[in-house]
This record gives C-alpha cells, sequence and structure tokens, in this order.
C-alpha cells in the first residue's frame, strides 16, 4: 500500500486542525482550540481503486509567538497552504511559507486551500491576488472545514497530484 | 434642506455628538477666552470666565497660547486620569480656536495594550521559570547518571526517579533499536501495552518520532554534547484523548539516549497562553476591523453631504439672478450663511476623523444587482447637468451604442459616487466654454470607463499622491482628499483599477477598469 506524508501549513486560526477533522472524522466544532506543536493523523483513501494512506501532520499556526519548524516537513510527499478567506494577511502568511517550504524540501505537489467558504461574505482575499497564483500554475481549492465544502475534494486532488508524482 | 431624508440627517448629529463630545473655545491673540460651548463639562471644564486668560481657567491649555505658526493637533490627551480627548487648535482672523473631542481611541486600545503588554510580561517569565525548570531537571538527570555511572545510585532507582518525572529514557544501542530504563512511566502502558520484545521502536507508535530521529542520529553519530529537542508534538490513544509529548535526544558518555516525556501542566499552561495571545489578537483584529467600517461610514457621509451642499450652493447662486422680492433676498442670504456654517462644519468634522485607514470592508458584492455602467453614468451626468451649465461647461458622454453588455462587478450607489466624484473635481478644473468627456468602452473582460477636461492637467510632481487619502488637490479647493481615495479603495474592492493620465489635448484624464459581470467568476457562480 502506497503511503504519503502530508503537512497542513498556515498561519494561526485558519482552520488546518478543522479540516483534518472534517476529512478524518468528519466532524467540526465552531470553538477555536489552537494547535500548539503536531497533531498526526491517519487517513486511508481510495483513488481509482489504489488505497493510500495518508499521514497527516497538522503543524501549528505560523505567527510571532510559534514559528513551523521546517524540519517537520521532512519526507513530506505533499502540502496544504491554508488560508483564512476572511484574513487578507493569511494569504501573505502563505506565500511566505510556500517560498520556505519550497526551499527546504523542493518542489513537491501542493494546494492552496481558501478556507472558511461558508463566511465568503467576509472574505478579504483580492481576486487579483488568486488569479495571480493561479496563473503561476498553484492549484487552488476554496473549501469550508464547517460544511464539508471543497474538503474531499482538496485531500484527494492533493493525493492525486502525490502519487502521480 | 440637504436633500438627504431628516432621519438620516439626525442620525449622523447624533451619533456625531454622542460619541465624540465636542467642545470649543475661542481665545484672542493674548490667549483671553472670548467664546466656549459644547460639551465642555464632559472634559471637566466648568466657571469659565470671558476675558480671563485661558490658561489661568483650563490647566491643561498652559503653555499652548496663543497660538503661533501652524496648526496643532493633540490626540489622545489624557486629563487627570478622568477625561481622554483630542485637541485641535488652529487659528483664524477672529482668533485661536481649540476644539475638543472625546477619544475614543484611547478607550478601545488602552485595556488592549494593557493586555498585550501584560501578556507579554507574562511570556517571559514563564518562558524563565520553564527554562530555569528545564535546566534543573536535565541537570538532576545527568548527576543522576553520572552516579550511576560510578555505582552510587542504582539504575532501578535512577529508572523510578525518571519515571516519576513522567520521562521514558530509551537508550539506543548500535544497531538502531531502542531498549527502555527498567522502570517505565505510566503512560508507556497505554500507548505499548503488548511489548513483548527486550527492545522498543517508539516511532512505530509515535510516527512523529520517525522524523526527529533523523535529526537526533546526528547528534548520537557526532557525540554532541548539545541537547536536541523536538518540539510538542500531540497523540491519539484508542479513546480519543490527547496526549502531549516532547523528545530530547542527548549523549551522556558513550551512551545515546532518547527522552520522551509526557507533558501535562507545561503543555497546559503553554496551550493557554498561546490560545489566549490569539484569540486576543483575532479580538484585536476584528475590532480594527469595525473602527475602520465605522470611519469610512461616517466619511462616505460627510462626503455625501458636501457634495449635496455644493449643488444647493449653485442653486442658491442661480436664485441670486433671479428678480427676487427683498424679503426674498433677506431668506436667500440665510441660505447662503446656513450653506457656508455647514461646510464649515463638515470640514471640521473632517480635520478631527482624519486617523489613519488602511482598508474597509463592503457587504459582499451581489451579481443579481449587478449595475449598467452606461445607466449608471448617465444619471450622473443628467444629475450634474445643471451646474455644469451653470459654470459655462459642457458635459457629454459617449458610449458605443451597438454594444449591450454593459453590466460590471460593482455596486450600483457607490459606482455613482465614483463618476460623481470623477466628474465633480473634472469641473472643478474646468474653464469656462470647455468641454468634460464621459467616454465608456468595452473590451472582452473589461469596461473603461474615462473622464477627461480640458483644464490645465495634474501637475506631475502630485501624480503620484492623487489617490491616497486626504490627498488636497491644487490650491487646496476645500474638500477632504476623500474622493479619489474612496475611488481608488471601492474599485479595486472590485477587482478593477484607476489611474490618472494626462490628456493629449492637455487636460486632465481619470480613467477607470472594472471587470464585466460576463467575464468575471460571479458570473459563473450565479
Amino acid at each position: 500500500m502506497i503511503q504519503k506524508k502530508i503537512c497542513m501549513v498556515g498561519a494561526f486560526a485558519t482552520g488546518k486542525t478543522s479540516l483534518v477533522a472534517r476529512f478524518v472524522r468528519s466532524i467540526y466544532s465552531d470553538v477555536y482550540q489552537t494547535t500548539v506543536g503536531v497533531k498526526i493523523n491517519k487517513k486511508l483513501v481510495n483513488l481509482d481503486n489504489q488505497e493510500v494512506s495518508l499521514i497527516l501532520w497538522d503543524l501549528h499556526g505560523e505567527d510571532e509567538l510559534q514559528k513551523v519548524r521546517m524540519s517537520y516537513l521532512r519526507g513530506a510527499s505533499g502540502y496544504f497552504l491554508v488560508v483564512d478567506g476572511t484574513r487578507r494577511s493569511t494569504f501573505e502568511t502563505a506565500l511566505a511559507l510556500q517560498a520556505k517550504v519550497e526551499e527546504t524540501i523542493g518542489a513537491v505537489p501542493f494546494i492552496l486551500v481558501l478556507n472558511k467558504l461558508d463566511l465568503q461574505a467576509d472574505w478579504e482575499l483580492e481576486e487579483g491576488a488568486i488569479a495571480q497564483v493561479i496563473q503561476q500554475g498553484w492549484t487552488v481549492i476554496e473549501s469550508s472545514a464547517k460544511t464539508g465544502l471543497g474538503v474531499e475534494e482538496a485531500f484527494l486532488t492533493l493525493t492525486q497530484k502525490m502519487v502521480e508524482g | 434642506m440637504l436633500n438627504l431624508p431628516a432621519s438620516i440627517l439626525e442620525y449622523c448629529q447624533t451619533l456625531i455628538f454622542e460619541q465624540y463630545s465636542p467642545a470649543y473655545l475661542l481665545t484672542d491673540k493674548d490667549g483671553c477666552l472670548i467664546d466656549a460651548g459644547g460639551s465642555l463639562t464632559a472634559y471637566g471644564v466648568t466657571n469659565l470666565q470671558q476675558g480671563k486668560p485661558i490658561a489661568e481657567q483650563i490647566f491643561f491649555l498652559e503653555g499652548l497660547l496663543p497660538l503661533e505658526g501652524a496648526n496643532l493637533l493633540l490626540p489622545c490627551v489624557k486629563i487627570e486620569d478622568k477625561f481622554c480627548a483630542d485637541i485641535h487648535l488652529f487659528s483664524k482672523a477672529e482668533g485661536d480656536w481649540i476644539l475638543l473631542f472625546n477619544s475614543n481611541t484611547e478607550k478601545s486600545q488602552q485595556p488592549i495594550q494593557q493586555f498585550v503588554n501584560n501578556l507579554s510580561l507574562s511570556r517571559y517569565r514563564q518562558f524563565k521559570s520553564l527554562t530555569q525548570l528545564f535546566e534543573y531537571l536535565f541537570a538532576e538527570i545527568e548527576r543522576s547518571l553520572n552516579l550511576l555511572e560510578g555505582n552510587a545510585m542504582s539504575e532501578s532507582t535512577l529508572g523510578e526517579l525518571l519515571a516519576t518525572l513522567n520521562i521514558l529514557v530509551l537508550e539506543r544501542s548500535n544497531d538502531g533499536l531502542f531498549t527502555a530504563v527498567r522502570v517505565e512511566p505510566n503512560w508507556f502502558q497505554h500507548f505499548f501495552p503488548d511489548l513483548k520484545e527486550a527492545y522498543v521502536q517508539p516511532q512505530k507508535r509515535f510516527l512523529f518520532l520517525e522524523n526527529f530521529i533523523v535529526d537526533a542520529e546526528q547528534i548520537w553519530q557526532n557525540k554532541d554534547s548539545k541537547l536536541l529537542k523536538s518540539g510538542l508534538w500531540t497523540e491519539t490513544d484508542a479513546a480519543e484523548n490527547e496526549w502531549q509529548f516532547e523528545a530530547s535526544a542527548v549523549n551522556v558518555g558513550d551512551r545515546h539516549l532518547l527522552l520522551i516525556e509526557l507533558l501535562e501542566v507545561t503543555y497546559q499552561e503553554k496551550q493557554s497562553l498561546i490560545q489566549t495571545a490569539r484569540e486576543n489578537k483575532l479580538s484585536y483584529e476584528n475590532l480594527v476591523k469595525e473602527v475602520q467600517k465605522k470611519e469610512i461610514l461616517l466619511h462616505c457621509i460627510l462626503h455625501d453631504l458636501s457634495g449635496q451642499l455644493t449643488a444647493i450652493n449653485c442653486c442658491l447662486a442661480l436664485l441670486s439672478n433671479e428678480n427676487l422680492s427683498p424679503r426674498g433676498k433677506e431668506r436667500l442670504a440665510i441660505g447662503e450663511r446656513q450653506v457656508i456654517k455647514q461646510g464649515n462644519l463638515i470640514r471640521e468634522i473632517l480635520d478631527a476623523f482624519s486617523a489613519d485607514i488602511e482598508t474597509f470592508q463592503t457587504e459582499a458584492f451581489d451579481p443579481d444587482t449587478a449595475p449598467d455602467i452606461v445607466q449608471s453614468a448617465r444619471e450622473v451626468v443628467d444629475a450634474l447637468l445643471p451646474t455644469f451649465m451653470m459654470n459655462r461647461v459642457r458635459l457629454q458622454l459617449n458610449f458605443d451604442l451597438t454594444q449591450m453588455d454593459w453590466q460590471v462587478v460593482a455596486e450600483k450607489s457607490r459606482l455613482e459616487r465614483i463618476f460623481a466624484n470623477l466628474i465633480e473635481n473634472a469641473l472643478r478644473y474646468s474653464p469656462a466654454d470647455s468641454t468634460v468627456t464621459v467616454d465608456l468602452k468595452t473590451d472582452e473582460n473589461y469596461i473603461v470607463a474615462t473622464v477627461e477636461d480640458q483644464g490645465s492637467g495634474v501637475p506631475p510632481a502630485i501624480v503620484g499622491n492623487l489617490f491616497k487619502k486626504f490627498f488636497q488637490g491644487q490650491n487646496n479647493p476645500g474638500k477632504a482628499g476623500l474622493g479619489l481615495y474612496f475611488c481608488r479603495i471601492t474599485i479595486e474592492r472590485w477587482g478593477g483599477s484607476i489611474g490618472y493620465l494626462p490628456s493629449p489635448q492637455g487636460g486632465a484624464q481619470f480613467w477607470l477598469r472594472l471587470p464585466k459581470l460576463s467575464a468575471s467568476r460571479w458570473a459563473a457562480l450565479s
């Protein structure tokens, strides 16, 4: 069976833990519980009749209180850059983290996840900025850990990319 | 009188007076009081006497008057821990004016600043005590291991000590496997219940360690004397309970040790601290957004009031050319005085509120109500035609009649306000008998609108500042410097852009570019 390590990367309070909880256990909580350190979960997915075991590393959010240790990303086959659509600054953090991650582990598949789609009325993201990263070849998926929209799609798309290598 | 519903005017007035409690003082050039009014008691000012030096009556103005040179703004002046005011001082022919506004900024930010400072201090203390604790623990462990080597303490005693500290000590053998010190901490059985072999492979159960052991190997191979810590991680047991650990790699003599410590209180304290700090940061960000939204709302209301006032002024000027009766002229004069007063009031309020505003949020864009840009431009042009006629300036709207697709990503009332801003600006700088042209062009994805006048154009030195907030154009025409700033931030929110180009004929040409609804993703979504 194929096994792949995926890291969840992004600013704090963007919904990384909630995305994992939604994907792995189909649950969601509105209570914000900040992650300190790392949480690891496993999930078995079936991709074109092939079983893939995903090891999900949910890393703590990046801010002045906690910097993400790049060594956590060692061996990752792919990663998610998670952005909170209602906070523009988290998009900038994601851009900075992407550069750091690529410098550390090289060019592996990743997906920019624009989370909190359920709060789209409050989104601060600029269409132009998103269009620009799409033009650079990034895959962008909008999601809501709360409603589940786009979550499965994001994980399966990344799995597909990792398997295709 | 302002062509706005009385309820809105009443609301604005109440908002301003309730939130900012304005008060004023007027002094002569010797610093003696001429006049005073407004909410003076809100600043602890009572029993004022005209003709007496103001500094003797209001201690916090000592040394400030008479005003020499430039106007003065003293934000967030805290007076005897009771009141906090923004103090504006400016000079006019009639004397020096002092305006007092209740400083809400201080009220909202001070507790947050206080909290953040307390948090920083508490973080520092926490960090210091944790460091001391760790230093102590590892010194103790090392001392114990040294004692063990000298047979002064039995291995089982050491094991008990470490187990009590919730630390599992694994020794790495040369074949890369790990063996545990005999007494394991209680949590060990929880995660390795059926361990039969003499050795342990912690990385099989704790996937996090797979990664850490790669780094630890370097410490062990190099016989490094440093301690390498893994950082915290969380494990979930079969009952879905979460346990937090931290691992350390260390060499003691020739022995390569991996220490796995269960963090209980330490983790909870750290988590609670970071949780509080982040929640606080999120609340602060939300608060800032709310303040910005209110300030923008206020600016927009005032900007609209200002626009209406200009129209009223023009009507009054036209009326003055009519053959009015003496009584009519008298009433016209009253009207003109009121307009001037209202204009002054708007300028003063804008001065008082010229706080820094970076961004604001608009409500969600609704593709069902996306405006037709031709219709919006036409409505504004029609409304402004009388003013143009009075100023003997022509106003014309050009667009391709064969095109049908003019819907843009925008919101109708704001789009019209943007057109009004640009066209009114063009009028202000247009000489008599010239023409202002509004031109609309469409391409595959965007619509470009231009407003071109035949004035003298914008001097190159100030072009770069045109769209910045509170920037006032040449000769300071008495506007707030918010019009073009408002245009820019609004258009950018819609995914468009705005700019200035000198007209080939010598005048000014402002352009804006908005995405067509048919080409936007909103159309796809709707």
